[in-house]
């Protein structure tokens, strides 16, 4: 986890906030410009080194109204335990969801794998190096499974399931993939309840005695998995900026209108008057 | 509402970037050939369950959001963890909404 906190230079920022992220985040803390028109491109080299070229271009601008951008990656890379030989990948159909058949490499191996048959689905695990890191495919029974598989997949569940696996003598063929994919949060946070954050009622006062709202909640990842294992990464930044500052409302009296004066403890009223012409007497 | 634990949560995140310096190094006779155990306290595990059930949940919600034929892929973790920083500058209803 590679997590920087990135203040606009004309932003004052409690200590205490900063601190605790640069100590027990342990975040690089950095300063930008609001104005500069390469504060995207900083942003988006320091992503770039800390997730080995994986996550690029990730900022394509910035509002010049940021004060502030909580940046985090990570990074992996881990090598099967069971490596797959690439003399024995071929070229097989994979069916795609709109029922079309792609030709796609088609890594192959026979190996014991830990692999659990649900109702629905198969359930089957590959794992890393000492097998810290693993990663669990979940094949639902069906081209177009995921959708009946997807609300059972819970914490819950999982565990359950995980712990009902066995390992068995598996004829395994498993597609090559490479992908990125990039994703703005902010609303699917908010159907989550986070909300309140990316709203002026937004409390953020342990970061500024200047009020401040989550603008974006920016996301990007890519995988690659072949014959040796997976490389993967992802970035995420939070941006804030200050909240819509409550304009003086003008109120200018410049033409026909009435008053009440009256007494406020009984609220009985005393005098009531029309004013057309504040001149005429 | 649960009440949020920083330091856990601090700890934890932690004890993420230790694992992955373990993950990277290069393949030699001395890496050890079974999971190095990693023990947690209850804390810990609450959280890290927690952890998964925003995870599975925001896959959820990005899947409903993307089109049927996208690949997609997310880092919940990093997600959180990004957004815990903001909420380590929260006060009030803000700082339970985040902490959920």
């Amino acid at each position: 986890m590679l997590p920087s906190v990135w203040t606009a230079n004309n932003f004052v920022v409690k200590k205490p906030f900063i601190n605790t992220l640069t100590q027990y985040y342990t975040a690089e803390s950095k300063s930008f410009d609001p104005t500069d028109p390469l504060v995207p491109e900083q942003v988006n080299s320091w992503i770039e080194g800390k997730t080995n070229g994986l996550i690029k271009n990730m900022l394509d601008q910035l509002d010049q109204n940021t004060v502030m951008l909580l940046i985090n990656a990570i990074y992996f890379k881990g090598k099967w335990t069971s490596q797959f030989d690439k003399n024995e990948t071929i070229q097989a159909s994979f069916l795609k969801p709109n029922g079309a058949t792609a030709q796609v490499p088609m890594m192959k191996q026979t190996s014991d794998f830990k692999i659990y048959s649900g109702e629905g689905f198969t359930l089957a695990e590959f794992p890393y190096g000492q097998a810290n890191f693993v990663m669990d495919v979940i094949l639902p029974s069906g081209n177009n499974g995921i959708s009946n598989i997807l609300p059972l997949i819970t914490d819950q569940n999982l565990k359950g399931w995980l712990d009902l696996m066995s390992k068995r003598k598996a004829d395994v063929s498993f597609p090559k993939f490479k992908y990125g994919y990039k994703k703005e949060l902010k609303s699917i946070l908010s159907d989550m309840g986070m909300g309140i954050a990316f709203t002026d009622n937004a409390d953020f006062s342990n970061i500024s005695d200047i009020n401040l709202l989550i603008s974006f909640v920016l996301h990007q990842a890519f995988i690659e998995t072949n014959e040796e294992g997976t490389e993967a990464a992802a970035a995420t930044i939070v941006g804030m900026e200050p909240t819509a500052i409550i304009s003086r409302y003008n109120l200018n009296i410049d033409h026909p209108f009435l008053y009440i004066i009256r007494e406020t403890t009984t609220n009985s009223i005393i005098f009531v008057g029309r004013v057309t012409d504040p001149l005429a007497v | 509402m649960k009440k949020f634990d920083l330091k856990t949560a601090i700890l934890t995140l932690f004890s993420v970037p230790l694992i992955f310096i373990s993950c990277k190094k290069e393949p030699s006779v001395t890496l050890p050939v079974d999971p190095v155990p990693i023990n947690l306290t209850a804390n810990q595990v609450s959280l890290i369950s927690s952890e998964n059930s925003f995870a599975l949940d925001i896959f959820k919600k990005v899947i409903e959001n993307s089109s049927e034929t996208e690949n997609i892929i997310i880092s919940p973790l990093c997600i959180s963890s990004a957004l815990s920083m903001t909420l380590n500058g929260s006060n009030g209803a803000t700082l339970s909404m985040d902490s959920e």
